[in-house]
């Protein structure tokens, strides 16, 4: 029932297995359309009601980029490290550099990452399809045309048209006081709806706790890595550093009065579990792989064992222990960042920044 | 919304900045974040609200089918009901009555045909399809609801062969893949089945 004739596709798209994102121009308005999972879902602006197009940058691109750049160092690093440089070793370690390197050179080349929003007088709707600078600025060559021209058209129609057939009420909304450029946030603060600023939920000493616990877990790991023979004390130390980052994420988002906790460590939190669900998905591979080759071939368990740890089990917790560092790594910067964020807005109004509760 | 005014997107606060029709970089002055904008015309005019009134009904004249007491201005373009000024919802140049706009943004077949462009969701059985043959056998659970999901998925598949697509997600390569799965279920928990069957009774043998 939707004619897909009258559609063209614009740029900009983002696909995964059960969601995807894309947009698509037709004569009367923008089509937003999302899937997500079983259902695509539509979303209609008309060209005369678009009033802006912002697109707000992201430093994720930079972040993905040095964490990619991390682990393949470290790769590189362990490879050249590792004392048996037969063949299978080099087969072994050339797909885990490959990989990493493309996943690098593809986040290079897609530029600098963003997040669009598409302005209406009634609301604000983020493009999800389009979170790379490059592509929203394709796209807002492609339909800024468009809009122009319809807006246009739909001016002198409203100044040529004659009176409407009900009696029409011009409402003019009195603007907001414009503060100038560079003035502080709790004068920006003025301008929120209720008068006041929210009050700041919590005071960010939680953060500095996990920032700390993950610099220690950061260190031990990259000791842990380079030190080629294990250290019991080293994984120890790790383990709790690590664990301590988990509590203290926990204990904050306990200790939240407010339902909204802060980013920063909701992010870190749902870093952290993704990767453990990674990981568990690893170990329960390992397990599975190491009961059948123990039920298939006990005769052969140990050796077998021992050629699974030269080949296969090394370079795998070398790799495991690299994106556990680039973890870490991530979540310190994000906590770094915020912290960093937070000083500076205190300094300049002696007031705790609004965008916490927001 | 106020005209001509653009908050920033990450902390809300309001931009203190004059917006032109064309590209401008912003930082916003709370929480410094970098913004590129590019306001249209829209941006500066001013919303116009009709005062909405119906008219009170007079003898001969038509009376809304919602409002018995309100004279019909126009008829709903996709049921034909007379309705009044308040009832009449405006659509890209089509008059519609708020029965109308519901059925259409649902799918349903009337309204949906007269008003294509209302309809807000549709159903993706390849996604479904696909998602039981391929999603979930990766977890543990559909490795055990394999016998069930498989046949199931092909009935779907073939139930809905024909069935209206979506802007995304079209062509027949899902259902295809779904098939093709389910088939190799449905052959791999038979294969299982017997292979059991002949271990019991070579034990039993024994």
């Amino acid at each position: 029932m939707i004619n897909r004739q009258e559609y063209q596709a614009l740029p900009g798209r983002v696909s995964g297995p059960m969601y995807s994102a894309r947009l698509y121009q037709s004569r009367h308005h923008l089509l937003k359309s999302t899937v997500m999972g079983f259902h695509e879902h539509f979303r209609r602006f008309a060209w005369e009601d678009i009033q802006a197009i912002i697109i707000q940058e992201t430093p994720w691109n930079g972040v993905m980029s040095l964490l990619l750049s991390l682990v393949f160092l470290m790769q590189a690093v362990s490879f050249l490290t590792f004392s048996d440089k037969a063949m299978v070793t080099f087969l072994i370690y050339l797909p885990f550099l490959i990989l990493i390197g493309a996943l690098l050179a593809v986040n290079l080349s897609r530029g600098p990452t963003c997040k669009t929003f598409l302005l209406t007088s009634v609301t604000r709707e983020r493009l999800w399809s389009l979170n790379r600078v490059r592509k929203a600025r394709e796209l807002i060559d492609a339909v800024a045309p468009i809009i122009l021209a319809r807006q246009a058209e739909a001016g002198a129609a409203q100044h040529a048209a004659p009176a409407p057939s009900y009696p029409g009420e011009e409402i003019t909304f009195t603007a907001a006081p414009a503060s100038p450029p560079g003035a502080s946030p709790a004068e920006s603060q003025a301008h929120y709806p209720g008068g006041s600023a929210p009050k700041a939920a919590e005071s960010g000493r939680w953060h500095l706790l996990a920032l700390l616990f993950l610099a220690f877990a950061m260190m031990g790991n990259i000791f842990d890595l380079l030190l080629s023979e294990a250290n019991p004390w080293l994984d120890r130390i790790g383990m709790i550093c690590f664990l301590g980052s988990c509590a203290t994420c926990v204990a904050v988002l306990i200790s939240q009065t407010r339902k909204v906790s802060p980013r920063a460590v909701r992010v870190f939190g749902m870093i952290l579990l993704g990767y453990h669900i990674l990981e568990a998905m690893l170990i329960f591979g390992i397990l599975a792989f190491g009961v059948i080759l123990a039920v298939k071939h006990a005769d052969l368990s140990g050796e077998i064992f021992e050629a699974r740890k030269m080949f296969w089990f090394y370079p795998l917790v070398r790799s495991e222990l690299a994106v556990e560092t680039a973890v870490f790594l991530f979540g310190a910067i994000i906590m770094g960042r915020y912290l960093k964020r937070r000083s500076v807005e205190t300094d300049a109004s002696g007031t705790l920044p609004a965008t916490e509760a927001t | 919304m106020p005209t001509g005014q653009i908050h920033c997107t990450h902390c809300a606060a309001l931009l203190p900045f004059a917006w032109e029709s064309s590209w401008s970089r912003a930082v916003c002055p709370a929480c410094k974040e970098g913004l590129q904008i590019h306001a249209f015309p829209a941006l500066h005019r001013s919303l116009k609200i009709p005062a909405k009134g119906a008219l009170p009904i007079e003898d001969g004249n038509a009376a809304c089918f919602f409002h018995s007491r309100k004279a019909a201005v126009v008829p709903c373009d996709a049921c034909g009901r007379f309705l009044c000024d308040l009832c009449d919802l405006q659509f890209q140049g089509g008059h519609f009555c708020a029965t109308c706009l519901d059925a259409a943004q649902k799918g349903r077949k009337g309204p949906a045909e007269a008003a294509p462009f209302l309809k807000d969701r549709v159903f993706l059985p390849q996604n479904l399809v696909l998602g039981m043959t391929l999603y979930l056998p990766l977890t543990m659970v559909g490795l055990y609801t394999m016998p069930i999901t498989a046949p199931a998925a092909i009935w779907i598949a073939v139930r809905n062969w024909n069935r209206e697509e979506g802007m995304q997600v079209r062509g027949k390569g899902r259902y295809v893949l779904g098939i093709t799965l389910a088939l190799g279920q449905i052959l791999a928990t038979g294969l299982f089945v017997l292979l059991l069957v002949y271990v019991f009774r070579k034990a039993a043998a024994k």
